[in-house]
This record gives C-alpha cells, sequence and structure tokens, in this order.
C-alpha cells in the first residue's frame, strides 16, 4: 500500500517534470499519444481483471472521438462538456453491445468484440454525411483552458497526463476495494464468486463498460488534440494494437497497462522509422504482421505480461523454482494494486 | 417456526436418468441436518438445486417461505445461502486471507463509484473486511497463512479456508458438502464443535457427510438419500437402525458383486454411464 503511494508520486513526479527535460514537438507528441493509449489500456486492463478480453476497444475509441468531434463542431458546444457527454454515450453503446455478448463464452465475446469493431469502422467510413467518410472530419475546435487554446503538442501534454493519472488512480482504487476482490474472484471461478453471492454478469457488465468509457475519454481528447479525425485510426488493427500493450503490461496489472502502452507505443514509432529503411518496398501491412506476431509470442512466453515474465525468468534463472517463491507475495510489486 | 428452507416435490432429471426425484425435506432454523447416502445417491445434486446452480426438473425451493427456485445462484447466496463444495472451489491464484476477504462480499456495500474515488467508507469497510477475515482465519487456524496464495496450502487446510470464507458471509444457511473430507481427525473433531458452538449462535447447517462419527455427533436429523429419493429421516440414532437404511447401503454391496443386474433393476433400466460420477459411486464406505 505504502510502497504503491511512492510510486504514485515518483510518476506525479515524472509526468510533471518530464516536460523541463524535452524539448521537441514531435517528443511531445509521443508523450501525448502515450498518455492516451495508456488511457485505453487501462481500461482492457479493468477489463482483463473480470478475465475478459476485447478486440474492439478502437471502436468505443473512435466513437469517443467522432462524438465529441461532432457534437463540439456543429453544435458550438465547448469541448468540457462534449467529452463527458461522449464518455456518457459510448458507455450506453457498450452497456447495449455488452447485454448479447457477455453472456458469451470467452473466445466467442472476444469474437463478438472484433465483429462490432468492424461494423463501427465501416460506420465511419461509409456513414459520409454525418462522418465525412474516409476524408474525416476537420477543424475540430480545441480545447481552452482559461482563455488559452490548446493548439500545440507542448501545452496538450499536462491535460492529458492528469487525465492519464486521475484513470490510472480509479483504476487502481477499483481494483483494491470490494470491487476488485469481486473481480478477481471472477477472475479465478466464476462458480465460488457466485456461491458467495457477487453478481458475476453485473461486474462484467460494469468493467466492460467502463473500460468503453476509459476509450472513449482518450478517443475524444484525442479528437481535440489532433483536431482531424478519419476512420483508419480506429480499425482493427488499432484495436489489436492496443490488446497488444495490455498483453504486455499483464492484462490483469494496472502500472503494466501503463509500461505496456509506452513500450508498444516507442516500438510503433520505431518500427514505422526504421522499416521502410530496411525494405523499401513493404507496403503498410507488415505492421498488422508484426503486431501479430509480437501477440502470439507475449501470450506463449509471457501470458502475465513482460514484467512479471522478467520476474519469473529471472527467478528461474537463479535457480529457485517460481513455485516456492510465489507464496511470497509482497515480494511481487504488481501484487501491491491488491493490498 | 417457520422453516428456514424447504423444498417441495424436488425433481431434477438428466436425460433418463432421475438423479433427485420428489425430494420433501425442510430445515428449521438452528438446525443442524445431515444427509447421507451412498455416492450418487444425489446428495450433491440437491446442493446444487438448492443453491441455484442447477434449475429443478420440477418442484420447489422456499428459503424463509420466499420462492427462490428460479433465482440465479449469486441471488440465492446473497440472501443468505450459502454453500462449499465437495471438490472444493479455492480462488487459487489470490492469497488466503482475500480469500476470505471476498467471502464477506454479501454484506458488504462499497460499490464501483465508492471504490473508484476511495473514498473514506470503502477504506473504513476494507479495514472491517480484512479483521473479519483475520478472526475467522484464527477459528480455523489458519491464520498464521493467510499471506500464503491459496493454491499453496494443502488440501486440508484448502477445506478450511473454503469453510472460513463461507463463515464470514454470515450465512443464514450454511450448506457444508462433506466438510470433513481431507481433515484428520483431530481436525474433524475440531470442525464439529465449531459447527455447533455456530448453532448455539443461531446458525443453522445442512451437511452432507460420510463419516457416520460426524453424523451421530453433530446432526439434529438425518436425511437419508437412495437413487435421488429421500428413504427416511429421523435422530441419527434411529437411522442407524432402519432398515431401509441398512439395506440401502448393505444392499449396494450386494450389488457391487452383481453389478449389472442389481442396478438394472434397482433404478427401472436407467443406463449406468447416465450416471454422474457412475463408476466411482459405489466406493464409500459403509457406516
Amino acid at each position: 500500500m505504502t510502497r504503491e503511494r511512492v510510486a504514485l508520486g515518483l510518476l506525479a513526479l515524472v509526468i510533471v517534470a518530464l516536460p523541463f527535460a524535452v524539448s521537441t514537438a514531435y517528443a511531445f507528441n509521443v508523450l501525448n499519444i502515450i498518455g492516451l493509449y495508456a488511457i485505453v489500456t487501462l481500461g482492457l486492463i479493468l477489463l482483463g481483471c473480470s478475465g475478459q478480453i476485447s478486440l474492439g476497444q478502437a471502436a468505443f475509441y473512435g466513437l469517443g472521438a467522432y462524438a465529441s468531434a461532432l457534437l463540439s463542431r456543429d453544435l458550438g458546444w465547448t469541448p468540457w462538456i462534449t467529452i463527458p457527454l461522449a464518455i456518457v454515450a459510448v458507455g450506453g453503446v457498450a452497456y447495449v453491445v455488452g447485454l448479447p455478448t457477455l453472456r458469451l463464452a470467452e473466445h466467442f465475446f472476444v469474437l463478438a468484440t472484433v465483429g462490432f469493431g468492424i461494423i463501427v469502422n465501416v460506420l465511419m467510413v461509409q456513414l459520409l454525411p454525418v462522418t465525412g467518410g474516409g476524408n474525416g472530419l476537420r477543424d475540430i475546435p480545441p480545447l481552452q483552458i482559461a482563455g488559452v487554446r490548446l493548439v500545440t503538442d507542448r501545452q496538450f501534454y499536462y491535460p492529458i497526463w492528469a487525465l492519464t493519472f486521475g484513470t490510472l488512480i480509479l483504476a487502481r482504487n477499483i481494483t483494491s476495494h470490494r470491487t476488485g476482490r469481486a473481480l478477481r474472484a471472477i477472475l479465478s471461478s466464476e462458480v465460488g464468486a457466485a456461491a458467495l453471492g457477487i453478481d458475476v454478469p453485473r461486474y462484467k457488465m460494469e468493467v466492460f463498460v467502463l473500460s468503453a468509457a476509459y476509450a472513449a475519454l482518450a478517443g475524444a481528447l484525442y479528437a481535440h488534440y489532433i483536431r482531424f479525425i478519419s476512420p483508419s485510426p480506429f480499425s482493427l488493427l488499432a484495436s489489436l494494437f492496443f490488446l497488444i500493450m495490455a498483453a504486455v503490461g499483464g492484462l490483469t496489472n494496472i502500472w503494466g497497462g501503463l509500461f505496456g502502452a509506452a513500450l508498444v507505443t516507442v516500438l510503433d514509432q520505431v518500427i514505422r522509422a526504421e522499416v521502410p529503411r530496411v525494405f523499401p518496398r513493404v507496403g503498410g501491412e507488415y505492421q498488422t504482421a508484426i503486431y501479430g506476431v509480437l501477440l502470439v509470442l507475449i501470450m506463449i512466453f509471457f501470458p502475465r505480461g513482460i514484467v512479471r515474465g522478467a520476474l519469473d525468468l529471472r527467478r528461474a534463472l537463479s535457480g529457485r523454482s517460481p513455485a516456492t517463491q510465489a507464496p511470497r507475495a509482497d515480494a511481487e510489486p504488481a501484487e501491491e494494486g491488491r493490498a | 417456526m417457520t422453516p428456514i428452507l424447504r423444498m417441495e416435490r424436488l425433481t431434477r432429471r438428466f436425460g433418463g436418468l432421475v438423479a433427485v426425484q420428489d425430494v420433501d425435506c425442510a430445515v428449521a432454523p438452528q438446525e443442524i441436518v445431515a444427509i447421507i447416502g451412498p455416492n450418487g445417491a444425489g446428495k450433491t445434486t440437491l446442493f446444487n438445486l438448492i443453491t441455484g446452480f442447477l434449475p429443478p426438473t420440477s418442484g420447489e425451493i422456499y428459503y424463509r417461505e420466499q420462492r427462490i427456485t428460479d433465482l440465479p445462484a449469486s441471488r440465492i447466496a446473497s440472501l443468505g445461502v450459502i454453500r462449499t463444495f465437495q471438490n472444493l472451489v479455492i480462488f487459487n491464484e489470490i492469497t488466503v486471507a482475500e480469500n476470505v476477504m471476498i467471502g464477506c462480499h454479501r454484506w458488504t456495500r462499497t460499490g464501483l463509484v465508492h471504490a473508484a474515488l476511495g473514498l473514506p467508507s470503502a477504506v473504513r469497510e476494507d479495514r472491517r473486511v480484512s479483521e473479519t477475515a483475520r478472526e475467522a482465519l484464527a477459528v480455523v487456524g489458519l491464520d498464521k497463512r493467510e499471506h500464503d496464495l491459496a493454491r499453496d496450502l494443502p488440501f486440508g487446510q484448502q477445506r478450511l479456508l473454503e469453510l472460513a470464507r463461507a463463515l464470514v458471509a454470515r450465512p443464514a444457511i450454511l450448506l457444508l458438502d462433506e466438510p470433513t473430507a481431507g481433515l484428520s481427525a483431530g481436525e474433524a473433531r475440531d470442525l464439529v464443535t465449531l459447527i455447533r458452538r455456530l448453532r448455539a449462535d443461531g446458525g443453522t447447517f445442512v451437511v452432507i457427510e460420510h463419516n457416520m462419527d460426524v453424523v451421530m455427533e453433530a446432526a439434529d436429523r438425518v436425511v437419508v438419500l437412495d437413487y435421488g429419493e429421500k428413504i427416511a429421516e429421523g435422530p441419527p440414532q434411529a437411522i442407524q437402525r432402519d432398515p431401509r437404511v441398512i439395506a440401502a447401503y448393505l444392499g449396494d454391496e450386494a450389488a457391487e458383486v452383481s453389478v449389472g443386474a442389481a442396478d438394472g433393476a434397482h433404478r427401472g433400466g436407467a443406463t449406468d454411464g447416465a450416471r454422474p460420477g457412475g463408476a466411482a459411486r459405489r466406493e464409500t464406505q459403509a457406516p
């Protein structure tokens, strides 16, 4: 508990101090994107805490972006109103999607989220009068704080990271009280959870709606930050991308979400810069291939995330079996959220 | 006095097999009822029906005269009908203490929003929950292992853990499925003492039990099931002498000698394979 407080304090310090260490707009852009993706990933990890996986998160992310962009641009409402509205609306969509799909067994639920993601993406492309189709939406109003329009990457850094930090705290709190215990019970045994009075479908719905709300918040912020949106960043590939971040972080580990988002975003930047240089003639599809392989590798070798995986690996190499180590729960940083 | 739990012509079929047939039974407050019968007699199926993990084919179940027949399992548990499992359902990957804390779910209230904001009420409730868990672990003698992962406990201790988790749920009626299996003789005796003490404090118990010493010592009343039907019911001493009960157990041993014929005759032609756990069901020791 206290050690996690220290970690939170350190994180806050790093967030506040980083702008003094970086200067380029590119660096700020990468940091901002990491912050946004971390919010989406945290939502996925909350969902993962109930044992569920979604491959439709980019759809919620995109719906949040389109909803807030349209409301603020066409109705002239301030983004400070349209962002919460977008979050609530997307939460409602998730509720409706969840009603039939959450009853499905695990892998069928994943398939249902894939289908949902594809449908939403097709609508973004095809609903020309509303979404502008493939050309996207332009002239989305920026956020304003105290009369100052936030238009540069640097200006957006603090608002984004304040919200990232806030959503991290929320997620941490949720997983460390009664709701979190109920989720861990569900993850471990739905029968055991139900036998103790835990309403399994309700909790699954709660985290599903919450994960969509997280994605919508990030999407809405993205819209007012980039101020131009088109369907392509909200495709199935993006959903896969988010899932990889969550998987790298360890699917049920709140801190891992932040780590996964940072690592995969940086990796993505490197891939984008380096692959065309090495293989000048490859098309855009290489990305999908790389992420697909990455996801498979993580799931095979690090099913509990890279951080946990590395810890386990170190233990194995130092000649002590993880099984005899496991009881010392307080030796593992990730266990702290459970204290 | 109104019964705390009442079953009315409760029946469950699996295909052609009748696992529980026309069982009428009522449990009064502060009663300890033991359910006995050969393996495969339908005892665990009866528990599954009462707790909503299996829908009955026909018949009704009432909790304090409220019909609970079609309620989902979690709803029935939240009313106060708590059970343990014969094969143990332990949350393996989390600590012993947290396993028990989850048991407090029924009477705690912190919801998503309160938790998310880390409100003082949530923190207070957590403190109460962890104190309750620690006390319950002390009662079953697991307080030294609260920080261990549940999966690292030996079988007997996992059973005690499951019991502690059920107790902190503050059950109005507790259904224990073979609670002494895997326990030492001493632990089993402690368990009987604990159950009797909790009954004195207002607890009500239904216990599936094979250990006849435990049954004789703990139960006020014994219900005997055989092939899904209630064949006898009464105080333990009377049940021990009941010719139908003796026949059910001894008849089973006879059946072991000539399995096919005896089984077929007894069950009116249901096939052996259709019976859950059919092959192993006659391994139980006779009383």
